[in-house]
């Protein structure tokens, strides 16, 4: 017997039949059974909904790029970090229709080896999703969320900091309800805010660590403080952590690495990083002569901004893409370069072009600086760029300085061409001459002995 | 400039002297689009009538007239290194026209090295003229089929499934890929080659011949690299060690291929390879620095005003980095291309500023 019902609807628009035959379907039968698929479909948008309002923007409509909706599926389940995993599975199929042609700005056709990183995506709102009454986002986290994901706070270290203090916000604000323990509900409350976050743009190392530091926190608090102690508690240690971790080990490394600035330096670093300008500017403080060259590469160019501070200070500049590196290679005496992470291994994490800028400087017997705070050490291992890494806006890659517009402007409607604008890149321990940390002076290789000693001291 | 001739004493029309003026001014306007292969057959072609209109009666003498014209060219920028080529191609097809019958390989021994072989031959102008001018049109018809020799290797050179990474924007390696392209499939990677984004000229191209085409940042090349089958470039010159003067940028990709034993082959034809060797890194003997309006823009006046902006032209690549040539006389090795360049010129000529033709007057040459 073949009976269509509907769910929502309990329309029964049954049509009985004898065994094996098929009925011709009158028009209003069809119709029936079509907006019956409908009915079925918007109760199941309905539901997803739901879920989405309860899982904080977790299941946020990943829009399927053509013939992309498995590896969306695969980026949806890996780009929700750390603590999402309450999330619903069914997130990146929608069963409804598309709704108008949304522009696509994941762009035609994929880069298979790079097939597994999320695709750029920021150009729909990070907070389209969310709803005013019911979102369990703090707006601190939401106006955070906006803000990384439009690229106004970058930087390991700005990013670790603002996030602290949206974090110090939500603790101020949290109110811990009667039946439940502060040590384990505010992970629960912090969770949804943080997985917003990285759907708002992929979290950084530095935010990891911090993250899993006061979750850590959270759940060692004890059991008899009263709640507004507890909070004063934790509000202590993410200031704590700020200060320890950014401030002042900043200030112990730039005291290392001034003390290796000698008169007569040409030193090199990578475009713009706020603890090597500190350095710079520090060393320039304690009147030291030296020049420096800024090596800068497209398509963002931060290295223009790092240029201007320097002249400012007075510090004789100069500046070059990253094609020229080996043009000037011969006249510098040290690279200073900075890092997002250091990984277990050794590997230096940094903003694409170190590598490069690493490599070069080895074969001209350069001394490779690298300076990293002990807080952005990972535990991740790899030897290559490319498993853990970030896709930036590639129409930035467009952007040219004359007036011309590229060549490849029309990209998305060439099914043959893809931009591809990478974030992070490896560079091995063997072109890194040394790390300076505020607790010492390290080979690249000794990461793992200075990761095992903070763990040990938890 | 008025082509002078003082020094040799003869006449050339007017109508040669014009022509002469017109590919000097050629060669000094158009240095930034100017394609090799249009250039040098216009330089074939020019000197060719040279060869036909001006007086001259033996070898020697017309050797004398080529080079003194030679000084009006702006030949000693690093810009013009195919033009130069090609006259040393035709210096070398005079010497040895001239030497005929009594044709001196090195090969044949010592004694060949002290034999001059610019002795006054048998062979009068007429006669001289017509063989030179036969070879004259073997050489042009060389040159027109050098790229289509290069681009039919293609297909022993790519697999397929291939990842190929290539640097900006090159004729040769464009139409190598292409080709094919009609046999395999394959991806290829460009690298942007900032700030004058040649890569993207290159890529839109390669996309329009239905290549899949992924354009990356000169910075991703090393992250990238190690993803990749092999590095394919074009270059400007080719050095007589088999070292290269390629775009800015090239030296860093193939240290990155070295890095990760990704094999660098290089798509030139024969008329880039010089016989000259890197004396100096300095922009005025080997580089070229141009304007930086591509890398900042000059609204930024302070930082203009206050910091030094280099945007060099060129790259050396040490020949060490390359792991093949392809050229149109087929593939060789680096260490191979001393050998080429023996054929090809001839070591008087490989200083073209050398007027010592007339040193050569008894059978000891030294």
């Amino acid at each position: 017997k073949a009976v269509v019902s509907t769910q929502s609807t309990g329309e029964q628009v049954g049509v009985s039949l004898k065994e094996g035959e098929q009925p011709p379907k009158t028009k209003a039968q069809l119709k029936a059974e079509r907006r019956a698929i409908q009915e079925a479909q918007r109760a199941a948008k309905q539901k997803l909904k739901e879920q989405q309002a309860q899982g904080g923007g977790a299941g946020k409509q990943k829009q399927p790029p053509t013939g992309a909706k498995p590896a969306a599926t695969k980026s949806a389940a890996i780009a929700t970090k750390p603590s999402a995993k309450g999330k619903p599975a069914d997130v990146s199929k929608p069963t409804t229709k598309q709704p108008d042609k949304q522009p696509d700005s994941c762009g035609s056709g994929r880069v298979e080896i790079l097939s597994h990183l999320k695709l750029y995506d920021r150009n729909i709102p990070p907070t389209q999703a969310l709803s005013y009454t019911s979102s369990k986002i703090h707006p601190a986290f939401v106006k955070l969320g906006v803000q990384m994901a439009r690229d106004i706070i970058v930087g390991s270290n700005a990013r670790c900091a603002a996030l602290i203090c949206a974090v110090k916000t939500f603790i101020e604000d949290y109110n811990c309800p009667k039946t439940k323990e502060i040590r384990s509900h505010l992970n629960i409350a912090l969770k949804p805010c943080f997985s917003y976050l990285a759907q708002c743009r992929m979290m950084s190392v530095s935010m990891e660590n911090f993250i899993k530091h006061i979750k850590l926190q959270i759940t060692k608090t004890s059991p008899d403080l009263s709640d507004n102690e507890a909070k004063e508690e934790l509000l202590f240690e993410c200031e704590n952590f700020f200060k320890e971790n950014i401030y002042l080990a900043g200030k112990s490394i730039s005291e290392k690495a001034v003390a290796r600035i000698v008169n007569g330096d040409m030193i090199l670093i990578y475009k713009k990083s706020q603890l090597i300008l500190h350095i710079l500017l520090e060393a320039k403080r304690q009147r030291k002569q030296f020049k420096v060259m800024v090596v800068d590469s497209r398509p963002d160019l931060t290295g223009v901004a790092s240029c201007e501070r320097l002249t400012a200070a007075g510090i004789p500049c100069s500046y070059v893409y990253i094609n020229s590196c080996t043009y000037i290679m011969k006249k510098v005496t040290k690279v200073l370069l900075a890092s997002d992470a250091l990984l277990a291994n050794g590997y230096v994490l940094g903003p694409v072009g170190t590598a490069m800028i690493g490599l070069i400087a080895s074969n001209y017997n350069t001394p490779v600086i690298v300076c990293c705070e002990t807080y952005k050490f990972s535990e991740r291992v790899q030897t290559d760029s490319i498993l853990y890494n970030e896709l930036a806006d590639p129409d930035s890659m467009l952007k040219t300085l004359n007036a011309d517009d590229s060549l490849v402007a029309g990209w998305r409607e060439s099914p043959n061409t893809r931009l591809v604008n990478l974030v992070y890149d490896t560079t091995p321990p063997a072109l890194v001459s040394i790390v300076i940390t505020e607790i010492a002076e390290l080979p690249c290789t000794s990461a793992p002995v200075v990761l095992r000693r903070g763990a040990v001291k938890l | 400039a008025v082509v002078s001739t003082q020094s040799t004493g003869k006449k050339i029309s007017k109508d040669t002297v014009s022509r002469l003026e017109e590919f000097a001014l050629y060669l000094r306007e158009s240095k930034k689009e100017r394609r090799s292969y249009v250039s040098v057959v216009k330089t074939v072609n020019v000197f060719r009538d040279l060869i036909c209109t001006s007086e001259w009666v033996t070898a020697r003498e017309l050797i004398k007239i080529i080079k003194s014209y030679c000084k009006y060219l702006p030949l000693s920028q690093s810009n013009e290194t195919d033009v130069s080529n090609v006259v040393r191609r035709i210096l070398k097809i005079i010497r040895e026209e001239n030497a005929g019958s009594e044709a001196t390989s090195f090969a044949d021994g010592l004694s060949s090295f002290f034999k001059s072989d610019m002795k006054a031959s048998s062979i009068g102008r007429p006669d001289l003229q017509d063989n030179i001018l036969n070879s004259i049109v073997e050489l042009l018809s060389e040159l027109e089929t050098s790229k289509s020799n290069i681009i039919n290797m293609a297909l022993e050179h790519i697999h397929s499934n291939e990842r190929i990474l290539t640097f900006g924007h090159s004729n040769t390696v464009r139409d190598f890929l292409l080709h094919g392209r009609k046999a395999r499939d394959f991806e290829v990677i460009v690298c942007e080659s900032g700030p004058s984004l040649k890569g993207h000229k290159m890529a839109a191209e390669l996309s329009d011949g239905g290549i899949k085409t992924t354009v990356i940042p000169d910075s991703s090349a090393f992250a990238i690299i190690h993803a990749v089958n092999k590095v394919i470039i074009g270059t400007h010159t080719i050095m007589a060690d088999g070292a290269l003067r390629a775009p800015n940028g090239v030296h860093q990709l193939a240290m990155a291929a070295k890095y990760f034993s990704v094999p660098v082959i290089v798509c030139a034809a024969v008329y880039k390879l010089s016989p000259t060797h890197l004396c100096s890194y300095d922009p005025d003997a080997f580089n070229k620095v141009i304007g930086p309006e591509n890398m900042l823009n000059f609204s930024n006046e302070k930082l203009h005003s206050k910091v030094l902006i280099s945007n060099p032209d060129f790259d050396y690549v040490p020949s060490d980095f390359i792991e093949l040539f392809i050229t149109n006389t087929g593939g060789h090795a680096p260490s191979y291309l001393y050998r080429i360049i023996s054929e090809l010129y001839h070591p008087e000529d490989y200083d073209l500023d050398n007027m010592c033709v007339e040193a050569v007057e008894d059978d000891i040459c030294i």
